[in-house]
């Protein structure tokens, strides 16, 4: 996990002086991504007794215990202001940012190794029911603007000081911590911990203590037997294979037999190992190398709980907490990461000098910070983690393995039966999102409204539906049509009607919106009424747009009625769950093939003739 | 006979683009008008059709207000003037006798417009109006296949199948071929046999004194030249000319 950040700094850094970018701006980088992290990104886990006790604080939170995390925005903020001097010095910015990188990272590996000790926890108040109005007023003001004249600013942003305040009254009111229970007490931070929540520390860990050890012997003997286990699956295993060889010249159901049987004994083996690990994983928890457990004497601050062993209910509860310095929370990776920034671009800056000062860096160095931080975060959310993948890589492996050779008599007929269906599907579901979209479209579109009262009035509302319907995706309106008109294309072709009606009309109405002012103007000017304007001079303009569009539409929507397959709407997408599901894979490669052809096919027709169309 | 009555106009950012214009033009006379760009005239011919809308002021086309009508009664004086553009407005990918015969959409209804349901009698004026600006070869070409020149007489004879009483060209020569402003100017001057008043917006000089039966002469939204080409003498021109561009 740590391990792709470390993989993601030395990248960014390779790169960047591979090609002679800016080393300050790598180390601008760092100490904005150091300081982001420091307030922002969680360091590593805390343990209660349950798991709603489960917290992880940021090295701000961490400070109040960890003093020395106060280093790390020190640091940063001094590689900061060597950066931004007057006269700036390569070798002391250097310096300073090969210091700060060098303490960042001895900072985390001191933390990582340090014990684990019992705290407390306690919050600062009103953090989020102070940032959540902030961040609406901020957004306001962004949008304002973005959007606004200047003549009408004003109201841009009386709107969002409004909003900002009523959010902040929502927030601030008792009934926020109902609907959104997080809000209070959000951002917490260790503190030492009371002799109060240490006596029930020690008072849980001595009731729960004859508990603890009966649970240590019996993973003990789990983990002996465990032993014997594999050796009995590989001996399965082995005999399996045997019988295997043996039954092959008898060939036919006989073999097939003996090879399920050498395949379920492979997985035996399988199990029996991960078991292991699994127990493993428990011995080192539960601190299973010392002997048995003791009573805990009341020495003030310094337990002497075995490594693994979390604190019980009540102090728990009494908002007592184990730091696991070793179960690190994402932070952990985006701060090494920025301290290699920092330290990287410094050495560089130290031996390469400074090539030109452009206080371009200094911006884009801010943003570069900003946007690793939230990538950090966002590797952490997708649990991103290539250690699991390439533990994985022989499942895929052994997929590729059955999926050959392709047993094209089995399916080829079906699944071109199949292929009409999906094409059907997604041609019909297309005209309709057509058919839907045209006369709507001119209702959206400002041109054409904006001269009349009841326009002004439609315009918005037909953009609001478009915007609305845009949102909902064809497999969530699939599902919704599937329990009304039942399993089958039908549930497709409507969902995919009505999803796509809304790309189309706002692709039309933005055609219609760049349609030529000038034959408007000349058919208003001859006293043609407004529908005849825009059949004659607004729609022989936008015809071939539209159909380019719409052809557009037809390509997307055949990739999307393979996945509606999946939901149930039949053809391709259904025979390859169905084939996928009953381990066919042999089968299941030839599907996809056909959908890889179909799909580049369909592409290639459709651009050819746009391309005619439009160009 | 169209008469205009104390015309002003005023844009939303305080420009005076007509300052209090008077004038009466009789029936089939050729009129052309010239000034400096942004002395007003082109906001003075889009004015006559409500193209522009006027601030105050009034326009008699044929006794009737145009000035401030609104809807049906717009649309139903509109019919009767033809406007050339200086650059054109055809819709391109329609034929030119589609684009001529749109020209006639003012007077069918809305459901006859849409489903293009015109008579054959306008299909035949359509016709004859494209053979009258020497386009018969071209009837069925697509607009977009048209030389400058050409596309400029589709649009004279869009105007022309409106029967209009008034004819509006707006710099109709500035866009094509300077050898075939002879053309278009004969073209539009040949109208006036018809009972049709004409007036053209111009920039080139010899060809209003060339064409035009009168001359109005705009400096920064005043009508401040009215008379024959004769009395167009050389410090008249200097005075319709005065000011610099960057003045405007």
């Amino acid at each position: 996990m740590i391990l792709t950040y470390i993989i993601l700094a030395v990248l960014l850094c390779a790169a960047t002086l591979f090609a002679q970018g800016s080393a300050r701006r790598l180390m601008v980088a760092g100490a904005i991504g150091a300081l982001i992290v420091f307030f922002v990104h969680p360091l590593a886990q805390l343990t209660g007794a349950y798991s709603r006790h489960l917290l992880a604080p940021t090295p701000f939170g961490f400070s109040f215990v960890e003093p020395q995390f106060w280093l790390i925005f020190i640091v940063a903020v001094a590689v900061l202001v060597t950066v931004f001097a007057k006269e700036p010095n390569a070798k002391v910015t250097g310096i300073t940012g090969m210091a700060a990188g060098f303490t960042v990272l001895v900072l985390l590996w001191a933390f990582y190794n340090s014990s684990q000790s019992v705290v407390g926890v306690s919050s600062i108040p009103w953090v989020l029911e102070t940032l959540i109005p902030i961040f609406f007023g901020a957004v306001g003001w962004v949008v304002s603007r973005m959007m606004l004249k200047t003549k009408q600013l004003i109201y841009g942003y009386v709107i969002s000081a409004l909003v900002m305040f009523g959010v902040g009254l929502y927030t601030f009111s008792s009934a926020a911590p109902i609907t959104f229970d997080a809000l209070r007490n959000y951002y917490r931070v260790v503190v030492k911990i009371t002799p109060g929540q240490e006596n029930l520390v020690i008072k849980d860990w001595t009731a729960d203590l004859e508990f603890n050890n009966k649970e240590r012997q019996r993973i003990n003997a789990e983990w002996v037997a465990s032993e014997k286990a594999i050796a009995d699956a590989e001996a399965a295993k082995i005999k399996a294979q045997e019988v295997t060889k043996n039954s092959q010249s008898l060939g036919g159901q006989t073999l097939e037999f003996a090879q399920n049987a050498e395949r379920e004994a492979g997985r035996s083996v399988r199990d029996a190992y991960s078991k292991r690990e699994f127990l493993q994983k428990q011995r080192i928890d539960y601190g299973l190398t010392s002997a048995t457990l003791e009573p805990l004497s009341t020495i003030s601050n310094t337990f002497e709980m075995p490594k693994g062993y979390s604190i019980g209910r009540d102090a728990g509860e009494a908002n007592a907490r184990r730091v696991f310095p070793t179960r690190a929370a994402y932070g952990f990776g985006t701060l090494a990461l920025f301290g290699i920034l920092m330290l990287l671009g410094g050495a560089a800056l130290f031996w390469r000098g400074m090539a030109a000062l452009e206080t371009r860096d200094l911006a884009s160095g801010a943003l570069l910070g900003v946007i690793i931080a939230i990538l950090g975060f966002g590797f952490n959310a997708v649990e991103f983690d290539l250690g699991r993948f390439i533990k994985g890589f022989p499942f895929i492996e052994d997929f590729g393995r059955r999926a050959v050779p392709p047993d094209w008599n089995a399916i080829l007929s079906e699944g071109l039966k199949a292929m009409t269906i999906t094409i059907a599907t997604a041609m019909i579901g297309t005209v309709l999102a057509a058919i839907l979209a045209l006369p709507s479209s001119f209702l959206a579109a400002r041109n054409l409204t904006e001269k009349s009262w009841w326009g002004r009035i439609v315009y918005p509302l037909m953009r609001g539906f478009y915007n609305l319907d845009r949102g909902v995706d064809t497999l969530i309106l699939a599902l919704v049509f599937v329990s009304a008109v039942g399993l089958g294309p039908l549930a497709g072709v409507l969902a995919m009607g009505i999803h796509s009606m809304a790309d189309l009309g706002k692709l039309y109405s933005e055609a219609i919106e760049n349609a030529e002012r000038g034959p408007i103007e000349a058919l208003e000017a001859s006293g043609a009424p407004g529908t005849s304007i825009i059949r004659w001079g607004v729609l022989p303009q936008v015809l071939p747009l539209f159909v380019s569009y719409t052809l557009y539409r037809f390509e997307i929507n055949f990739r999307v009625s393979i996945i509606l397959g999946f939901v149930g709407a039949g053809g391709v997408g259904f025979l390859i769950q169905e084939t996928m599901r009953s381990g066919k894979y042999n089968q299941m490669i030839i599907l996809v093939g056909l959908v890889v052809l179909m799909v580049n096919v369909l592409d290639f027709i459709s651009a050819n003739v746009r391309r005619r169309l439009v160009g | 006979m169209i008469k205009v009555e104390n015309l002003s106009k005023v844009f939303p950012d305080g420009t005076k683009a007509l300052d209090d214009v008077s004038l009466t033009i009789p029936d089939g006379q050729f009129v052309c008008i010239i000034g400096l760009s942004g002395a007003g005239k082109s906001t003075f011919m889009r004015c006559l059709n409500r193209l522009n809308d006027p601030s105050a002021g009034k326009i008699l086309i044929e006794d009737q207000d145009i000035a401030f009508a609104g809807g049906r009664d717009l649309r139903k004086l509109r019919r009767r003037i033809g406007f050339v553009f200086q650059q054109f407005n055809l819709v391109e990918r329609l034929t030119a006798f589609e684009n001529v015969l749109s020209g006639r959409l003012g007077y069918y209804g809305r459901l006859q417009g849409v489903l293009g349901l015109f008579s054959s009698a306008d299909k035949a004026l359509a016709i004859q109006a494209l053979k009258r600006v020497g386009l018969e070869e071209k009837i069925y070409t697509t607009a977009s296949n048209l030389s400058g020149g050409q596309k400029q007489r589709v649009a004279i004879a869009r105007a022309l199948v409106q029967e209009p009483k008034l004819m509006l060209a707006d710099e109709p020569t500035a866009s094509i071929d300077p050898k075939l402003s002879g053309v278009i100017m004969d073209l539009l001057k040949s109208f006036t046999k018809d009972g049709i008043t004409v007036i053209v917006n111009i920039h080139v000089l010899e060809l209003a004194r060339e064409y035009a039966e009168r001359i109005l002469g705009f400096n920064k939204g005043k009508l401040i030249f009215d008379g024959t080409p004769s009395q167009l003498t050389d410090a008249e021109v200097d005075r319709i000319y005065a000011g610099s561009v960057a003045d405007l």
